[in-house]
């Protein structure tokens, strides 16, 4: 950031002044002079003067000589390639370092930028990384020497807007609070990764979900089951038994190729599943065998699909963009064949890459179904790399291209190298999530016979045990004006089922309502058929209009065709999708009745419940709580695809606990209703307050969350209301919903007789 | 009344995919009413076409929608100078004048049209006109086929289990791939390389039904796709134009199938 300079102040004379001042100190004298003379050879004599007016002002805020050095080092580099506003940039943000952040910092930073700058560059990507530096420097200096401690890594990762707009967050995060400020700027705050990712262009799997889906059906007649992994760890995808574990994001990825790449991506993977049928033995093979495994085995099932479908060679292909060279170091190689596999026109003079692909060419011509001729070749190939002395490291190898499945799930987890039993341990995870989901899949799971499901009842997973994944949702920022991607993660606690005994009694108590309900319920239902007259077809003749006919033609003028009548039914079209807030505060007293604000609201939900079955609308109950980002609890009360019955021992056994995130679960409520087909679909929340969580200090974040997340659920096509309980619920209800949209029901008591009443006044025509 | 312009003149062109001709024959001879199962465009109305040439007799096609009425089957009354007069419907005049009628994706009709033919698919083989005070009784000759695709309904649309029972019926689907690539060249001018890609692509596509789109892309999708290229649109074109497009919005389901046709090119 270049601060106003005296600019040329008609101080044409600088240099000779500085001269002047340095006269005592010859060392520096003379550096300075050599360092005037390259500058003048290079930009010429005007620029020289106005050069020197800078050194002089960087001089006078006691830079020291070792940043005068500094800069004189990257000048001797960068010249004669710089422009001279390059060169006066460097200069210009120098001296703000030095002036807010002290000298050491200036000089800390100089350092970090010039590493690895080399002779004749331009210098213009240096010179807007120190500026940024500047700028951090400017609004909080001392965050600059935390952020130097991982400089490189920011410097790989991001570019020089990349890195001024992660310094940006990160002070528009924590504009004060010092100590979260150092932890974001050393990285240390996983905020700080997840903004670096972001800046890097991360590109996420969860747009491409549904079409990749549908492809994968498409071509090879089956579904992909694909879990998302949240876990940095995890670089590359990994096959899971029938499992895809997919990173939530691939750092580094162009946005533009991002559909491309995940169609590569999983398209390999049921190549995998289409075309290998076993799984390999990992036992007596050498880490780099099992990797040759891998790489053969992924050219091979590549080809067998390519057969059946040719253009999936030229997708896999445009991955592949190692050049060819005489580097022989496993990375290279293993990048290099792996092209030469999947591209015949690649040419490589490599003896070992030759004879790979001649080996290979040869197997494949023979017997492309043999999975076996792979880890015979993986032998040879791995036994020549030992002779050639050429290092394998399990640890840093990475499978390349990164549309590759990281080769693990091909092996036989049993007999697998005990080293990798932290990476297998996910790889089971996963696989007994599979098998949980099958059991508990969410919405709509194939119908079951009644009795199955609500007599048998299944323990609760153990309070530590976190719930299945069910997806993953952004969170709003209102500090950064901006989403945070995959921030919540939002999980399946399916209900106990307990008995509903208490609850049918107390349902039997509430008869009246009941009743009362109920005519509301026939009111809303009759919708009587209506007679459409005067038509050009219909079931029947409409008797006034035939009379006018006969009269028209009679009397000789044209008739009126229109003379047939028709009956049809206007049938209610809404869908209602109930969430309701079972947070610890829920488990409050309602004054005067013995019961909890989360039991009369499951009263209410019961009765309300009872009416929907009469009428028939599409319904559908989910109860929510939070524990932290991570663990935003969902637990379904009904289905839109079950019956009314099912619901209420989960209703009964709904316990408080927990926080409220209601961004995240107004998020869900809005992904499980939208696709229902009905004309209206109407999203209505019961919470009795504010949102909080326990990881949240910001006042106001998350109900700036929630309300994005009602704009949004809008934008979709959904009527989003809420229904506020307590004396004090509807302001904070207000503010997330608006107010014509939430309805205040401060005596929690009366909820019963309003909620019905409340859902048929906004769906009644 | 004669509905001789009701018959073939020529013979549709028909590949047999089993023994459906025979089939058919023996129903038209013993009049069981026949119901043709199968997706749309598969060759169902080609093969009544076919048969009505073979067995030489006129044939009324009637397209099933939802706001037709029993009226538009049977007939009405209709307003003249003179008052009002009496026309026979479609359904009508193939029962008096011995046509095979084929009542096209019967299910788009509504339950309380439909049941107008019960009388027809028993040993009465009648026709009330309830306006009319009428009984019609069939010409030896008549013969009803409805078409029926259980691909797509929902519960809501789907044949009373009452009508169903009354027809003997024939499973239709694609062609097997080959034979399917050989009908698409020959209809669509083409070459069999040509009309084999677009019968992968058309694999690929059905693989999607019911999972983002009704029914995949039929036969005669294919034959429409193969028309185009033989116009020399670009196969990637006309796919996209006559495969991708009119088969569904969905953004998701777009994105699928527009891969699936370039992964099959
Ligand atoms: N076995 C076949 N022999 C010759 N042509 C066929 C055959 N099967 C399908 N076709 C071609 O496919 C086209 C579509 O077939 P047709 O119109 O008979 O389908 P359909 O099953 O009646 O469809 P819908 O249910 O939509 O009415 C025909 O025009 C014809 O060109
Ligand atoms: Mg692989």
């Amino acid at each position: 950031m270049a601060a106003a300079m005296p600019e040329a102040a008609a101080d044409t004379a600088a240099a000779m002044r500085l001269e002047r001042q340095l006269g005592g100190r010859p060392e520096l004298a003379a550096r300075f002079a050599t360092a005037r003379g390259r500058v003048r050879r290079a930009l010429g004599a005007t620029v020289e003067d106005v050069w020197a007016l800078r050194v002089r002002a960087l001089y006078e805020v006691n830079a020291g000589p070792a940043v005068l050095a500094a800069l004189y080092e990257l000048e001797a580099r960068l010249l004669p390639g710089a422009e001279a506003e390059t060169v006066f940039a460097l200069w210009d943000n120098a001296r703000v370092l030095c002036r807010h952040a002290g000298a050491r910092a200036a000089l800390a930073a100089l350092a970090a930028v010039g590493s690895g700058l080399p002779h004749g560059g331009t210098g213009t990507g240096e010179a807007a990384r120190l500026a940024a530096l500047a700028g951090l420097a400017a609004r909080a200096p001392d965050a600059v020497m935390p952020l130097l401690e991982v400089f490189d890594e920011l410097a790989r990762t991001l570019d020089p807007a990349g890195l001024a707009g992660w310094i940006g967050d990160g002070l528009a995060l924590h504009p004060t609070d010092r100590r979260r400020r150092a932890a974001y700027f050393r990285l240390i705050d996983p905020l700080a990764r997840l903004r670096l990712a972001e800046r890097a262009g991360a590109v996420r799997y969860a747009p491409h979900e549904e079409r990749l889906r549908r492809l994968t059906r498409a071509l090879f007649g089956f579904e992909p089951q694909v879990h998302l992994v949240a876990e940095p760890a995890l670089s590359r995808t990994r096959l899971a038994g029938g499992l895809l574990l997919m990173p939530a994001r691939f750092d580094g990825l162009g946005g533009a190729d991002a559909a491309r790449f995940f169609e590569a991506a999983m398209l390999h993977a049921a190549a995998h599943r289409a075309f290998t049928p076993a799984l390999f033995a990992p036992a007596g093979m050498k880490p780099v065998q099992r990797a040759l495994v891998a790489l053969l085995e992924d050219a091979r099932v590549e080809r067998l699909a390519v057969a059946r479908f040719p253009g999936l060679g030229r997708l896999w292909r445009g991955f592949h963009t190692v050049p060819a060279s005489p580097a022989q170091t496993i990375p290279s190689l293993f990048a290099r064949l792996a092209r030469g596999l999947a591209d015949p026109a690649y040419e490589d003079g490599d003896g070992w890459i030759v004879k790979a692909r001649d080996l290979f060419e040869r197997a494949f011509a023979r017997e492309p179904q043999r999975q076996g001729f792979v880890t015979e070749i993986a032998r040879i190939l791995g036994h020549d790399l030992g002779q050639l002395r050429i290092p394998f490291d399990g640890r840093s190898y990475r499978v390349e291209p990164a549309y590759r499945d990281d080769g693990l799930g091909l092996f036989d987890q049993d007999e697998a190298d005990p080293s990798a039993t932290e990476r297998l341990e996910l790889t089971v995870e996963a696989a007994r999530l599979r098998q949980e989901e099958r059991e508990t899949a969410f919405p709509d799971p194939p119908p079951e016979p009644p009795e199955t499901t609500s007599a048998r009842p299944r323990p609760a997973p153990p309070a530590d045990e976190p719930g299945e994944i069910l997806a993953l949702y952004p969170e709003w920022h209102p500090a950064l004006r901006a989403d945070q991607p995959d921030h919540v993660t939002v999980r399946l606690y399916p209900a106990v089922t307990v008995t509903a005994a208490a609850l049918e009694d107390r349902l039997q108590a509430s008869r009246s309502v009941g009743a009362r309900i109920g005519a509301l319920v026939r009111r809303a239902r009759l919708g009587r058929p209506d007679r459409l007259r005067r038509r050009l077809d219909g079931e029947e003749i409409d008797l006034e209009a035939a009379q006018d006919a006969l009269q028209a033609l009679r009397a000789g003028v044209m008739p009126d065709p229109r003379i047939h009548a028709l009956k049809r039914r206007q049938g209610r079209d809404v869908a209602l999708l109930l969430l309701l807030d079972v947070s610890q505060s829920t488990a409050d007293p309602v004054p005067g009745e013995g019961e909890t604000v989360l039991s009369t609201a499951a009263l209410s939900v019961a009765l309300l419940g009872q009416a929907l079955d009469g009428l028939g609308d599409p319904f559908a109950a989910l109860a929510f709580a939070s524990n932290g980002r991570s663990d935003v609890r969902i637990t379904p009360v009904k289905r839109f695809a079950e019956r009314w019955t099912e619901a209420l021992p989960r209703l009964a056994a709904l316990r408080p606990a927990y926080s409220t995130r209601l961004g995240a679960a107004i998020r869900h409520g809005a992904a499980v209703l939208a696709p229902q087909a009905s004309h209206r679909r109407v999203l209505v929340v019961v919470t009795d307050g504010e949102p909080s969580d326990i990881d949240v200090e910001e006042e106001g974040y998350l109900a700036a969350d929630a309300r994005r997340a009602v704009v949004q659920a809008r934008g979709e096509g959904l009527d989003v209301f809420c229904v506020a309980l307590g004396p004090a619920a509807d302001r904070a209800g207000a503010a997330v919903f608006g107010r014509r949209n939430t309805f205040g029901v401060s005596r929690v008591a009366e909820l019963p007789q309003r909620l019905a009443g409340l859902y048929f006044q906004l769906t009644v025509r | 009344m004669s509905l001789d312009h009701f018959r073939m003149a020529e013979e549709p062109f028909y590949t047999p995919v089993a023994g459906e001709i025979a089939l058919f024959e023996a129903a038209f001879h013993e009049h069981v009413p026949l119901m043709l199962k199968g997706p749309t465009g598969c060759g169902k109305t080609r093969f009544v076409e076919h048969m009505a040439w073979r067995l030489r007799r006129p044939l009324v096609t009637i397209a099933c929608h939802e706001d037709m009425t029993a009226a538009d089957l049977v007939g009405r009354y209709l307003l003249e100078a003179e008052g009002t007069v009496w026309r026979d419907g479609p359904l009508t005049e193939a029962v008096r004048h011995g046509a095979i009628c084929y009542l096209d994706e019967i299910v788009e009709a509504r339950q309380d049209t439909t049941v107008v033919i019960h009388p027809l698919t028993d040993e009465r083989r009648v026709l009330p006109l309830d306006k009319r005070n009428e009984l019609v009784a069939a010409h030896p000759d008549f013969f009803l086929v409805i078409s029926y695709n259980p691909g797509y309904q929902s519960a809501v649309k789907d044949l009373k289990e009452s009508t169903k029972q009354r027809f003997a019926a024939i499973d239709f689907g694609y062609a097997e791939p080959a034979r399917e690539a050989a009908i698409v060249a020959q209809e669509a001018g083409i070459a069999v390389e040509v009309a084999e890609k677009l019968v992968r692509i058309a694999i690929a596509s059905r693989n999607l039904g019911g999972h983002g789109l009704e029914e995949g892309a039929s036969t005669r999708t294919l034959i429409r796709t193969g028309k185009l290229v033989a116009r020399g649109i670009a196969l990637a074109d006309a796919c996209d134009m006559a495969i991708v497009a009119p088969l569904t919005d969905d953004r998701d389901t777009r994105g699928a199938l527009r891969s699936v046709v370039s992964a099959c090119l």
